[in-house]
């Protein structure tokens, strides 16, 4: 009988890579996460009660806030998987992002992730280089309810799954650096607060 | 086989899981639960940036400077029925050594696979709380990352690498309850560093 969880994930042969499981669980954030205020008044990040609830981000005033590891990329931008499970909640001026970034600007270089926008019409996946962006729209309109989003880094492309289904696959703009997750809520620069919630991430390297 | 519990991927349900714990050294910082200890000399531990980095535990500045990541003196681990698996690598001035420690500086019993730059070949060494002895395995000790895996049964210890048994141990075994443990020496003058990404612990 297989004890370890290693011996379920891995050939024994095989060194572990990295990987962050995270559940959103408990009384307060886990300390890995770095909550990341890059402008505005305030980043408010609390644990919620509730069945199936997980954590809530809410930016003030106007500009973004971010979960993150603080820049430390652990994750190949040529071969890894970043899995969220998470809501854009604000229907109003409001973007969430989740997936994989490199840095902490509001800007869409050097990372894989998805928007869910109310300034668009659908949800899309951008990927960014060091010069250039990438946007590819899923089939999936923008919405204000859970979604299971995946987005897996390979040397020639960036795919993207929802609910476990294919949705887009970018092979432009791809990122250059290494990866960490991240989870963002930005109000379009329109004051007020705007918010987001995440119940599960997962990221390794494959 | 899909599993809707954790539980049940790694433990029958008819089975009352032990103690169990499992830590890819992720995120912004070390858990909470580690407690850094200074061993001799003065080092740091810190979460690298960089693909696959892990935690980076890099010894005082001078010869024989010792430290190391434990649970402060928090034994949950059985000494004769349990498991620790490591992933680890060291600079080439560096003896790491991974495994399970009664006390958080090695002055009581402990298990442990060594990787020592002083010394021909990986060993596991062991101690029962008077005497400390090793056994080799036929893995010359390198600076590369590998998978280890040691089990503590009432019979032996018996370390794993890459998926392959390497060595087993019969003489000086702990007598005590353990704890999780990994330590970096400087073997010569300066810092020196390990690194380690994977610490996943269970009794049998």
């Amino acid at each position: 009988m297989v004890q370890s969880l290693y011996e379920k994930l891995y050939h024994p042969s095989v060194p572990a890579s990295s990987r962050v499981v995270e559940r959103f669980d408990g009384d307060v954030l886990d300390d890995r996460w770095n909550i990341h205020l890059q402008s505005g008044t305030s980043f408010d990040v609390d644990m919620l009660t509730g069945v199936d609830n997980g954590v809530e981000a809410t930016i003030n005033g106007e500009d973004l806030g971010q979960l993150d590891f603080n820049i430390r990329l652990h994750y190949s931008n040529t071969a890894s998987v970043c899995i969220w499970v998470s809501k854009r909640v604000s229907t109003t001026t409001t973007q969430a992002w989740n997936g994989f970034h490199s840095n902490q600007a509001l800007n869409s270089l050097q990372c894989a992730f998805f928007r869910n926008s109310t300034a668009e019409t659908f949800i899309d996946l951008l990927t960014g280089d060091a010069g250039g962006v990438t946007a590819g729209n899923t089939s999936i309109p923008v919405d204000a309810v859970y979604h299971r989003y995946e987005v897996e880094l390979r040397s020639s492309n960036c795919s993207a799954r929802m609910e476990g289904i294919l949705e887009v696959t970018n092979t432009a703009n791809l990122p250059t650096v290494g990866q960490n997750p991240v989870f963002m809520v930005d109000n379009l620069g329109i004051s007020g607060a705007r918010t987001a919630q995440a119940t599960y991430c997962e990221a390794y390297n494959t | 086989m899909v599993f809707t519990n954790v539980y049940e991927m790694i433990t029958p349900p008819h089975v009352i899981k032990k103690s169990w714990f499992v830590d890819y050294f992720d995120g912004l910082q070390a858990k909470l639960y580690w407690n850094f200890t200074n061993i001799i000399g003065s080092g740091s531990s810190i979460i690298e940036t960089g693909i696959d980095a892990g935690l980076r535990i890099q010894t005082g500045a001078t010869d024989d400077n010792e430290s190391g990541i434990n649970f402060s003196d928090i034994r949950h681990y059985s000494q004769t029925g349990c498991v620790p698996h490591i992933v680890s690598d060291r600079d080439t001035g560096t003896r790491s050594r991974g495994g399970f420690s009664e006390n958080v500086d090695m002055t009581n019993s402990f298990a442990f696979v060594e990787n020592d730059p002083d010394d021909t070949f990986y060993q596991i060494v062991s101690d029962d709380g008077t005497t400390e002895t090793t056994t080799d395995t036929s893995i010359v000790d390198d600076i590369l990352v590998h998978r280890h895996k040691l089990e503590l049964t009432s019979a032996n210890i018996q370390l794993t690498m890459d998926g392959i048994l390497e060595s087993t141990k019969t003489t000086n075994r702990p007598d005590q309850p353990q704890q999780p443990f990994y330590a970096v020496k400087a073997r010569a003058a300066g810092s020196h560093v390990g690194h380690i990404r994977y610490y996943e612990a269970y009794n049998t």
